[in-house]
């Protein structure tokens, strides 16, 4: 017969100070820090190349289809990038993180389709009107804005 | 499913985060584990047993009514 409402040993007070992260106590292990800075390593240069490269993307005259072609690919080297930082993130979560990181990116995924119909009906409905140009925006803030708050919900717990 | 996760930590003064070190995993996932929001893997249900010298039916209780 399992006993399972044996006592410990431990002085009152004691279980707050270990399950919490204190000042003494970390809220991350250093296995956890050690997998953040890994990706901290690859996401932060990948968002660094985006900004200069938009940047200098801005200053672009789109006269020809040619610059128009270039302005269009601008996204994609860091888009890459980041998709790997994410990629290997998640290759280096242990069992219950990766289930909970990709709870969320479905989340925000299911958002992002949802909100895709929406913008494709909005498109049709206002033709030629600037509410139809924003579409594209609107799914990648609304996908990554899911995406964010399941993930940070989670990781709160 | 029921764990015996928390009071093992605590008879032995671990913290969370010690305890994530030693199986590496998160302290989120130990946290998830103790609160019984998460059953393990039966590879870390293992991994958990042998750390604690304890066989795995003595530390995770499943209860029917679940």
């Amino acid at each position: 017969m399992l006993d399972i409402k044996k006592r410990s040993v431990h002085t009152p007070g004691m279980e707050r100070k270990l399950d919490t992260h204190t000042p003494r106590e970390p809220k991350f292990s250093d296995g956890d820090r050690r997998r953040n800075r890994a990706y901290n390593k690859r996401f932060i240069p990948a968002m660094a190349i985006y900004v200069v490269l938009l940047v200098a993307a801005l200053q672009m005259d789109l006269d020809s289809l040619a610059t128009k072609l270039l302005f269009v690919a601008v996204p994609i080297v860091p888009a890459a990038l980041t998709v790997v930082a994410v990629v290997r993130k998640m290759n280096a979560c242990d069992e219950y993180q990766r289930l909970a990181g990709y709870r969320a990116m479905s989340i925000g995924f299911g958002a992002a389709m949802v909100t895709a119909v929406i913008m494709g009906f909005v498109g049709i409905a206002f033709e030629g009107d600037e509410v139809a140009r924003v579409g594209g925006w609107a799914v990648f803030i609304v996908g990554m804005l899911g995406w964010g708050v399941a993930g940070s919900a989670t990781s709160r717990q | 499913m029921n764990s015996r996760i928390r009071e093992l930590r605590l008879e032995r003064g671990w913290s969370q985060a010690a305890l994530a070190d030693q199986l590496d995993v998160s302290r989120q996932t130990i946290n998830a584990l103790e609160a019984g929001r998460y059953d393990p893997s039966l590879p870390l249900a293992f991994k958990i047993a042998r750390l604690f010298g304890q066989p795995l039916e003595s530390i995770f209780i499943y209860d029917d009514a679940e």
